[in-house]
């Protein structure tokens, strides 16, 4: 809009410029009409005032010709040609007027029309005025300043001093002599073009030099438009009272007090519509001032973070939410670079960033952000280049939303799906109806089917033919609002096979309250079933075993009662071996008892050892001593490496393991064949091993071995009595005093029983510990 | 006089069993193991087999099937301290133990009979 109005503007002024060298030429024209026909007032207006000589007219008609062909936004071609040749032959005329002026003598055209002799400023005036019209395409180099529109000034500047001169009647100003010097004034008509002639020069070329500021469509042209056309109508209003002076209309005084009333009304004009067009330009100024404060306002208290930076990421502007995000205060952020508030300049290529957003126009991107602190927080980038007319970009907006919090909840969430998804135990969920919605991994592993053969399908798809009612029954309670926890029964797998299961369903509700859906957890029990049936079976082995030793002592007890009252050799003999029985079957049940009450505080973690002092060494040489009569035709060989040290141990319960690995030894090694006692002292360890040679226990029972209810292939088909906790036992013993117990075995081979205990060397004797 | 053979490896037990049922009126012999048994039973077959069920080497089972055919003639009791319900197929009866004496001797009346 304001580039159309300047180019309206300009084509205004070269037609004002036409206008004035029309005019300028009419003047020429009619004065040499006056010299022609002898009409004074032609030549001079006022036959008070000098004429204007008719070269002056001649040169004044060139030259307004010229101005008329020459203004023209392109002037070229022919209507140029003859416009410069005309102004040639003008400035031909001034420059003669002017070596005249110098060389004092009349020129032919004056001397035949008895004109006046010539004029120093005249002769100036035309020669500057054809001069101008010659450059008026000229530019200087280093500003492309317009020197035609300088010249112009000049003569106008000359015109306009000529005709105050006249309009205040001064003729020191417009007939000025000088000592020494030509006559220097001017003729009234002379002043008149050429101050039109300098005039329409400068409206020539609006576009360029000093016009650039009159024809812009900015406040400052409309103001300089203005008042340029105040200054035009000054000198005519004083010209027009001149007018009236000559014609008698009014006397000078009258002249000089209408001039400075139109000076007045003029002025108060100006002012007036000067205000009003300030007025409403203050008026826009406002509006647009309180529409940047609401939109400064919005930003400023947005909920999202908004930011203005540079195109190399220099923070220009930052709204509070910006600020506060990065632990800043507002304000503070504003000289710092965007670089700042990323966590790792190296991670995140700020720079590259800003080329793609300057390429591209509109990036989103989820980044990592930065405090002031130094902590993180994820967020989510928004960023528009803004560009220019041009095409180029100007500076960058982003806004930034803090995703935290969203964050959180997508970890919560994937964290409850990692441990639905990670499950051992099957879980579904389905509709009110059973048909099943979703299944995860497990499901997959425990029944053999996929989650997407499974969706849509009736959960009844796992029970088997005898159990379908189950489904209906637990809907029915779950539809009560009931759960149903651990509830005992058999699934059957896509292939066919059945496995028990443990259930637990319950309702899930909607927003509403409504149950909308059931959530299963299938648990698949096979172990655990056969732990307990482990455990029944070890039941009656226990009791199998109990009743041994309490079979003896009945059927002595019985042979004793036989006895009673005969005395008889045989009979007092099978007294003595009955009673001998019955104490050792006693002793036999006594210990297994103990062993069943060790094994299950040890499953019970109550396992409780008494700590002290003790020398290891010694203890083993007693024992091997004590239990050399259980061992005969089987030696038993104790060897020692390191240095043996007092150690804390509980030394009944080191004396229950002891005897427990000798006696596997002995049972289970061929029979005469050597059992090793082996004790390496180390720094902080003392390890004893039991080694026998026997049949050695299968590699597959070997990690069995130390578990409850545990007794190897061998034992049990030996029938050899034992409960199956001895190991159990040793191990809860062993572990109990911070030790270690394993075996090495090989088939018909050597097999040997470690343990170590903790041997850090013991001075003091410690109150006992209890160690569960 | 009905001959009994008594099979357990629980020494302490059988040596008392063994006086008990001889002291009923019965020719006791005793073996700690089937393979003893059987050589016992070659050299001379018993009217009765009282065996235990579970010896090393060698079960009451398969003790039982053995003697059925070098001595068809023999009633065989299992002797047993598990709890079990019906007898295997090739015992004629099965006590339990503790051994009820009385029950036994009864029991070896009526098998001898």
């Amino acid at each position: 809009m304001g580039r159309s109005d300047s180019t309206a503007n300009a084509e205004a002024c070269i037609g004002l410029a036409r206008l004035a060298g029309a005019l300028s030429a009419a003047v020429g024209a009619l004065v040499l009409l006056g010299w022609m026909i002898g009409e004074r007032h032609l030549t001079s207006i006022s036959l008070a005032f000098r004429p204007m000589a008719p070269h002056t007219a001649v040169s004044l008609a060139l030259s307004g010709t010229a101005l008329v062909l020459l203004a023209t936004r392109r002037s070229q071609g022919r209507r140029r040609s003859v416009g410069r040749a005309l102004a040639g032959a003008s400035a031909v005329i001034g420059g003669v007027e002017l070596y005249e002026c110098l060389s004092a003598r009349p020129i032919l055209v004056d001397r035949l029309l008895s004109s006046p002799g010539p004029h120093l400023l005249t002769g100036f005036s035309a020669v500057i005025v054809a001069v101008a019209l010659l450059s008026l395409d000229v530019r200087t180099r280093r500003r492309g300043r317009a020197p035609a529109q300088y010249l112009a000034v000049a003569s106008t500047i000359v015109a306009l001093v000529m005709i105050a001169g006249y309009i205040f009647q001064e003729p020191t100003l417009y007939d000025m002599t000088l000592p020494a010097l030509p006559a220097l004034g001017m003729a009234l008509p002379s002043a008149i073009a050429f101050a039109l002639l300098g005039l329409g020069l400068l409206c020539a070329r609006p576009e360029t030099g000093l016009m650039t500021v009159v024809i812009s469509h900015d406040l400052g042209g409309a103001l300089a438009r203005r008042f340029l056309l105040a200054a035009v109508l000054a000198p005519i209003a004083g010209l027009a009272g001149l007018a009236g002076e000559m014609f008698h209309l009014w006397e000078q005084e009258v002249a000089e007090a209408l001039l400075s009333v139109a000076a007045m009304v003029v002025g108060v004009c100006l002012i007036v519509t000067t205000a009003r067009s300030l007025n409403r330009l203050d008026g826009m100024r406002r509006e647009a001032l309180e529409e940047v404060l609401e939109w400064k306002e919005f930003f400023d208290r947005a909920a999202w973070g908004a930011v203005l930076t540079s195109t190399d990421g220099r923070i220009l502007r930052a709204n509070a939410a910006y600020a506060t995000m990065h632990g800043y205060e507002p304000g503070e952020l504003e000289p710092l670079s965007v670089s700042r508030l990323l966590p790792d300049a190296r991670a995140i290529d700020l720079p590259a960033l800003l080329a793609r957003l300057c390429r591209v126009g509109h990036l989103r991107v989820e980044i990592e952000r930065q405090r002031k602190d130094g902590t993180q927080f994820p967020a989510v980038v928004d960023a528009t280049a803004v560009t220019r007319a041009d095409g180029t970009v100007s500076h960058c907006v982003a806004y930034v939303q803090d995703i935290s919090e969203q964050k959180v909840a997508e970890r919560a969430q994937a964290r409850l799906v990692a441990i639905v998804e990670s499950s051992d135990d099957a879980i579904l969920s389905s509709d009110a109806n059973g048909v099943l919605l979703t299944a995860n991994p497990a499901t997959e592993r425990l029944f053999g089917y996929s989650s997407d053969e499974l969706v849509g399908r009736s959960a009844t798809v796992f029970l088997p033919p005898e159990r379908q009612g189950e489904v209906a029954a637990h809907l029915e309670r779950i539809r009560r609002g009931e759960h149903v926890i651990g509830f005992e029964t058999v699934r059957i797998r896509k292939d066919g096979t059945r496995f028990p299961a443990a259930l637990t369903l319950s309702p899930l509700r909607d927003r509403d309250g409504r149950i909308a859906m059931v959530s299963s957890i299938v648990r698949d029990i096979s172990r655990q079933k056969e732990f307990e049936r482990q455990r029944e079976e070890w039941a009656s082995l226990v009791a199998h075993d109990l009743r041994q030793p309490l079979s003896t002592i009945a059927l002595h007890t019985q042979v004793l009662s036989k006895c009673v009252g005969r005395q008889d050799r045989p009979s007092t003999e099978q007294v003595t071996e009955s009673t001998q029985k019955i104490l050792t079957a006693t002793g036999r049940l006594d210990r297994m008892v103990d062993d069943l009450t060790d094994a299950s505080r040890i499953e019970a973690n109550r396992l409780r050892i008494e700590v002290r002092p003790t020398d290891l060494d010694a203890l083993l040489r007693d024992f091997i001593e004590r239990t050399a009569p259980m061992t005969t035709g089987r030696p038993v060989r104790l060897s020692t490496r390191g240095s043996p040290r007092r150690v804390g141990v509980d030394a009944a319960r080191i004396e229950q393991v002891l005897g427990n690995l000798l006696s596997n030894a002995l049972k289970y090694g061929e029979p005469g064949s050597e059992v090793v006692l082996d004790v390496a002292w180390r720094k902080d360890e003392v390890e004893v091993a039991v080694t026998n040679h026997g049949h050695g226990i299968p590699p597959e029972e070997v990690g069995r071995l130390f578990s409850r209810f545990e007794r190897t292939s061998d034992a049990r088909a030996s029938g050899a009595p034992g409960l199956g906790v001895g190991l159990y036992i040793c191990r809860g013993l062993v572990e109990a005093h911070g030790g270690r117990i394993w075996v090495e075995s090989a088939a018909h081979a050597a097999t040997t029983f470690h343990f170590t205990l903790p041997a850090a060397a013991v001075l003091e004797p410690q109150p006992s510990a209890s160690v569960s | 006089m009905t001959r009994v053979l008594l099979v357990d490896n629980e020494v302490d037990s059988l040596d008392a069993l063994a006086f008990l049922v001889r002291d009923a009126g019965y020719s006791v012999e005793t073996a700690t193991s089937g393979a003893e048994a059987i050589v016992k039973i070659d050299r001379q077959p018993p009217d009765v087999l009282v065996t235990d069920l579970t010896m090393p080497s060698m079960s009451g089972t398969e003790l039982a099937r053995d003697v059925r055919s070098r001595a068809p003639r023999a009633r065989i009791v299992l002797m047993t301290a598990y709890s079990v319900g019906e007898p295997p197929s090739m015992f004629d009866a099965v006590i339990r133990k503790p051994v009820d004496v009385a029950g036994l001797v009864r029991l070896l009346g009526r098998l001898a009979g």
